[in-house]
């Protein structure tokens, strides 16, 4: 298959946010400001390439009896690694991505991928379909984060977009701001893809 | 007439009873809500009402004309929505949070989930949730009564806050002037007397039974008596069933045909867990009132209530079970 | 048998790797990561109390170290070339929704000089405002003094602050009391031993102007500042010997909001209201209180997020006085 092609896939056609529904525990909780979404997405692509592709190359040499155990170890070697290295070097991020860092693990894009692409996929494929589904989830967090923001703070990327008239309505931000936003962006895209078909 | 409402399981007979009928008698029942809340707090809440139902019927006229739908506006079930969302409303509140609730009752909670008889949740009910949520400030920016404004000065309070702080039962209102409606509070919900009235012409024209109503308010009155302040037994339940929106959610809301049970049975369930959530908000939550709350979270458990009070076909036999 | 093994060693070389791997990096970030805690601990020390340039911690006392829902984790002193220029003291506190830690500076004119919120998760919008600057900017200048036993409730100045950036400060020499009317509404409706009578009228909002009517031992000290159209009074006002908490609150239409309050006591009242640029955001916050105070604590949280706030710093002034001037921990 050709790489950009599956870079695509996981941008669009198979977009893990709004079309596969995975990893909706960070979705709903990281994405009351755009730069959260940003930073989630890049970390969660960081994690997710790299144990892609470590599966990918292990993929002979890890029975599958122990398959499940041995991609929850890579990716939480690859977790750990990262919370370690954002919070010696981007202090910043990491204290306002607090405790999703660790449950990147349990996000379930990591061992989907692991199982249903990157254990059966040399490692190139195995990288690109890392690159692709983790760009896709960035770019839908980013999406999210924005809504959220510029309608429940007023701000895009912590400046101030609407008007000082304009009240922010603070649910957005909150956990239902969450379920509303997802929801509606998924009916609209099922419906504008719908229309495309 | 192809949307006859089914009020009742089955067997069933037909009647001349249409939506439009049966939200006319329910417009009307509101009226006396609405001159108390006027008589109280001046001409700004019949301007709230106004905004409310104007929003509510433009924006189910638009949804459905992009939505490719017939445009239905004239069952008047938008009208009502635009009524019980504004009574659901402080009369100082800001009219474009009047008219942004409106859009959302209708268009987020009732059309989304194609449209009247198919919400799952009160439409006025879940978009003075999301209000709340929204905006908290304004929304709970109360309006003091313009009636006997200076001889009872401390009436601006609702009485529900008084009541869960037990040290200022002393501050309470008299009881006749929270029935009557003299204290603060929302637009609709203030006055249990004009309520009731309304009610009372309800339940003549069988537009509603008592099951609902009676189960709730019986409820509440039940539990805040034993779970009071003080001890058991000695809770202020005269003040609790004519304060917060109670009435209005009792008789104009819980019974909604849409998000409620339609099995006899299934109404007392209804009635007793609206008034069980309620209390439990009340006495020991962090809300003052929980009547809305309540509500919408029996709408979602309806369908359950009605699923385990089917009535039998006759002749069935009891399942093993 | 053999295959069951050959199946768990490789899992156990997979594990043993990553186990290496793990403590590579460890090895490698541990001295970044300790050194970013430290900077991070130390730059909020900074910030409340800007003339220490190091920072030596001393023994609490244990039993005057907590006060309800305040406690005193750490005390510092602030030493600037040998000297001591302040004290930092870490307070815990419960807000709304989860606690609160405060870092706060005390000078050594026994005046607050800064307040910083380390750590909070608040409700975003509201209660997690209590980290602007103009909230916190409120309580510098605060003083022992000043402040005396009755400091201990500010609940109310603190909310309408919080919700709004709210404007005028009617500062009665008993505490920090008092905002935009709202606020003084609820202090006086909760308490009933506030020493000043204090009456704010906030109207339509964008400016704050302020008037001290008092008797003559009465210190009017009014200062106001203008901003944009609209206007707004606060108004205080000395009263000698009055014990009625009498408070009254209106709202009228939209734009329009009364709060009467009057706090009684018999001290000198001292008022000084402030106007500040949030000006719009005063008529809100004035309209917020000034109704029910229990629906913003139970929504907002912003109500309980400040007053738990106000009461830690001034649970922080108190210890301050009574043990670290009082001689009790050197």
């Amino acid at each position: 298959m050709k790489k950009s092609k599956i870079i695509l896939n996981g941008i669009i056609t198979e977009n893990p946010t709004f079309r596969l529904v995975l990893g909706m525990c960070p979705t709903l909780a990281v994405t009351t400001a755009a730069i959260n979404g940003v930073g989630m997405g890049l970390a969660t692509a960081f994690v997710l390439i790299c144990s892609n592709l470590v599966i990918s190359l292990l993929k002979d040499y890890i029975p599958s009896q122990v398959r499940i155990p041995s991609f929850i170890v890579v990716a939480a070697t690859f977790v750990t690694i990262t919370g370690m290295l954002m919070e010696a070097y981007v202090p910043t991020l990491f204290n306002s991505l607090g405790i999703f860092i660790p449950l990147i693990v349990v996000n379930c894009i990591i061992l989907g991928r692991a199982e249903s692409f990157a254990s059966k996929s040399t490692p190139m494929d195995a990288v690109a379909d890392g690159l692709g589904m983790g760009l896709g989830f960035t770019i839908s967090l980013t999406l999210l984060g924005i809504i959220r923001a510029v309608l429940g703070s007023g701000t895009i990327f912590g400046a101030r977009l609407m008007p000082q008239a304009f009240n922010p309505a603070v649910i957005m931000i909150l956990p239902p701001g969450a379920f509303i936003t997802l929801g509606l962006l998924l009916g609209l895209l099922n419906k504008l893809t719908a229309k495309a078909r | 007439m192809n949307n006859s409402l089914v009020v009742s399981s089955y067997p069933h007979i037909r009647s001349k009873e249409t939506v439009s009928r049966i939200m006319l008698d329910v417009i009307l029942a509101l009226v006396p809500a609405a001159i108390a809340s006027v008589i109280i707090f001046g001409w700004r809440s019949l301007l709230v009402i106004g905004v409310s139902v104007l929003s509510a019927v433009i924006s189910e006229a638009l949804i459905q004309k992009i939505m490719k739908k017939p445009i239905t506006i004239k069952d008047l079930s938008a009208v009502v929505t635009g009524i019980l969302l504004a009574y659901n409303l402080s009369p100082a509140v800001p009219l474009w949070i009047v008219a942004v609730g409106a859009v959302i009752a209708i268009v987020l909670v009732k059309q989304v989930f194609g449209g009247l008889g198919q919400n799952f949740m009160n439409p006025a009910l879940a978009a003075r949730a999301i209000l709340l949520a929204a905006w908290p400030v304004q929304m709970t920016t109360w309006k003091k009564p313009i009636i006997d404004a200076v001889a009872n000065a401390t009436s601006s309070a609702t009485p529900l806050p008084i009541l869960k702080d037990g040290e200022t039962w002393a501050k309470l209102p008299p009881l006749m002037d929270v029935f009557v409606g003299k204290v603060g509070g929302s637009i609709g919900e203030i006055s249990a007397l004009a309520l009731l009235i309304g009610a009372g012409y309800l339940l003549i024209r069988k537009v509603i039974n008592w099951r609902i109503p009676a189960s709730f308010i019986g409820t509440v009155a039940l539990l805040t008596w034993i779970f009071g302040y003080n001890g058991l037994f000695t809770g202020r339940w005269e003040y609790h069933i004519f304060s917060g929106g109670l009435m209005l959610g009792a008789f104009f809301m819980a019974n909604d045909y849409a998000t409620s049970p339609v099995t006899p049975k299934g109404q007392i369930i209804m009635g007793i867990g609206c008034g069980v959530i309620t209390t439990v908000i009340r006495l020991a939550g962090g809300y003052p009132d929980g009547v809305s709350y309540s509500i919408l979270i029996m709408n979602i458990a309806a369908p359950l209530i009605e699923r385990y009070t089917r009535p039998r076909i006759y002749g069935e036999v009891k399942a093993n079970v | 048998m053999s295959n069951t093994l050959k199946i768990g060693l490789r899992l156990v070389v997979v594990t043993v790797v990553a186990a290496l791997l793990l403590g590579l990096t460890n090895l490698a970030t541990q001295e970044p990561i300790r050194l970013q805690r430290i900077k991070a601990e130390n730059a909020a020390k900074q910030a409340a109390l800007p003339q220490a340039e190091t920072f030596r911690e001393i023994d609490l006392v244990p039993g005057s170290a907590k006060s309800g829902e305040s406690e005193i984790t750490q005390v510092f002193v602030g030493e600037s070339g040998g000297e001591t220029v302040g004290y930092v003291l870490m307070v815990k506190t419960r807000g709304y929704v989860d606690e609160v830690e405060l870092v706060i500076g005390i000078n050594n004119n026994d005046e607050v000089e800064a307040v910083q919120i380390s750590k909070q998760s608040e409700t975003p919008g509201l209660g997690a405002r209590v980290v602007e600057t103009a909230f916190l900017q409120q309580f510098h200048g605060l003083g022992i003094d000043a402040t005396g036993d009755a400091t201990a409730d500010a609940d109310g100045g603190a909310t309408a602050d919080t919700d709004g950036g709210a404007t005028a400060d009617a500062d009665s020499s008993a505490s920090i009391d008092a905002d935009g009317g709202a606020t003084t509404e609820i202090e006086a409706e909760t308490e009933t031993d506030a020493d000043s009578s204090a009456t704010a009228d906030v109207t339509g909002g964008s400016t704050a102007d302020a008037d001290n009517e008092g008797s003559a031992d009465a210190d009017s000290g009014a200062t106001s500042d203008e901003t944009g159209g609209s206007t707004g009074e606060a108004d205080s006002q000395e009263t000698t010997d009055i014990d009625s908490g009498a408070t009254d609150a209106n709202s009228g239409a939209t734009g329009d909001t009364d709060a009467d309050a009057g706090a009684t006591g018999d001290a000198d009242a001292d008022a000084s209201a402030t106007g500040d640029a949030d000006a719009d955001a005063g008529a809100t916050s004035g309209a917020t209180s000034s109704g029910d105070d229990q629906d913003i604590q139970a929504i907002s949280g912003a109500t309980v997020t400040s007053g738990a706030v106000t009461r830690a710093v001034n649970f922080a002034l108190q210890y301050y006085r009574d043990v670290l001037l009082g001689g009790g921990a050197k």
